[in-house]
């Protein structure tokens, strides 16, 4: 009744949403964020401009997103942001190529690198320097120097 | 009803025998194994395994904080992508 809306957040923190200044639909409108507090998996969210129920219910659906130069810069040089990282190239030390990264994950283990090979399945390998020694952003790439393996068959 | 306390955290025998042999090699290797039922005990801290998650070997670092818990809790059987957003990486 108050113009708020339920937005689901992919932000690290869902209620950083607002940080990053006006947030951009695919066609082009602009939102403003008024006010954002949390709410179980959601942020609800008062947008400028939008005042009652029915002018933010043709909001439904929209995707909203934010420019990659809004985003603050690593605070040092072993952190990069995901956004960054996802569509390197991805290539062994000899220069032969591996993939690209399709993805970035941290399931509690570390981070870790996902590569998607031209065929076949993803790869993963953990974020580490000995694994992945270079990351060249400007240049398109990331070294992976895939580890040795060692089996331990089950029981 | 928990684990009664006498028994001790179950962890697949093989598994610790390769923790310690990898330990004693001193290499960066990474452990594949598939026991995710396994405790993570404070030996293993340190050491990289590649746990099973039905599909691939995800790469769990094992870290003090995350003794007594177990191996498959680190590699989930399900992956939700969703977006990368302001989310950052650190590389170790």
């Amino acid at each position: 009744m108050r113009g708020e809306v339920r937005v689901k957040s992919y932000t690290a923190d869902p209620a950083d949403l607002g940080r990053y200044g006006a947030l951009s639909a695919e066609d082009g409108r602009r939102f403003e964020v008024l006010s954002i507090r949390p709410a179980k998996d959601v942020v609800v969210v008062r947008f400028k401009g939008l005042d009652d129920r029915n002018a933010v219910e043709a909001l439904n659906g929209v995707k909203l997103f934010v420019a990659r130069a809004v985003l603050p810069p690593p605070e040092d040089e072993d952190e990069f942001l995901h956004a960054d990282l996802i569509g390197l190239r991805a290539e062994t030390e000899q220069g032969e190529e591996l993939g690209r990264v399709s993805a970035v994950h941290n399931f509690g283990g570390g981070d870790m690198v996902e590569v998607q090979p031209a065929k076949g399945p993803s790869l993963l390998f953990a974020f580490t320097r000995a694994i992945v020694p270079v990351i060249d952003i400007a240049g398109g790439r990331v070294v992976i120097v895939p580890p040795h393996e060692e089996e331990v068959p089950g029981e | 009803m928990p684990r009664s306390v006498w028994k001790g955290p179950f962890v697949d025998g093989y598994l610790l025998k390769k923790a310690e042999a990898s330990r004693a090699s001193s290499r960066n290797d990474v452990i594949k194994i598939w026991s995710r039922r396994s405790t993570i005990l404070p030996q293993f801290v340190g050491l990289t395994f590649g746990v099973y998650n039905g599909h691939k070997h995800v790469p769990v670092s094992v870290s003090e904080e995350m003794i007594g818990m177990k191996f498959g809790e680190f590699s989930p059987t399900r992956t939700f992508y969703g977006h990368a957003a302001d989310k950052k990486a650190k590389r170790k």
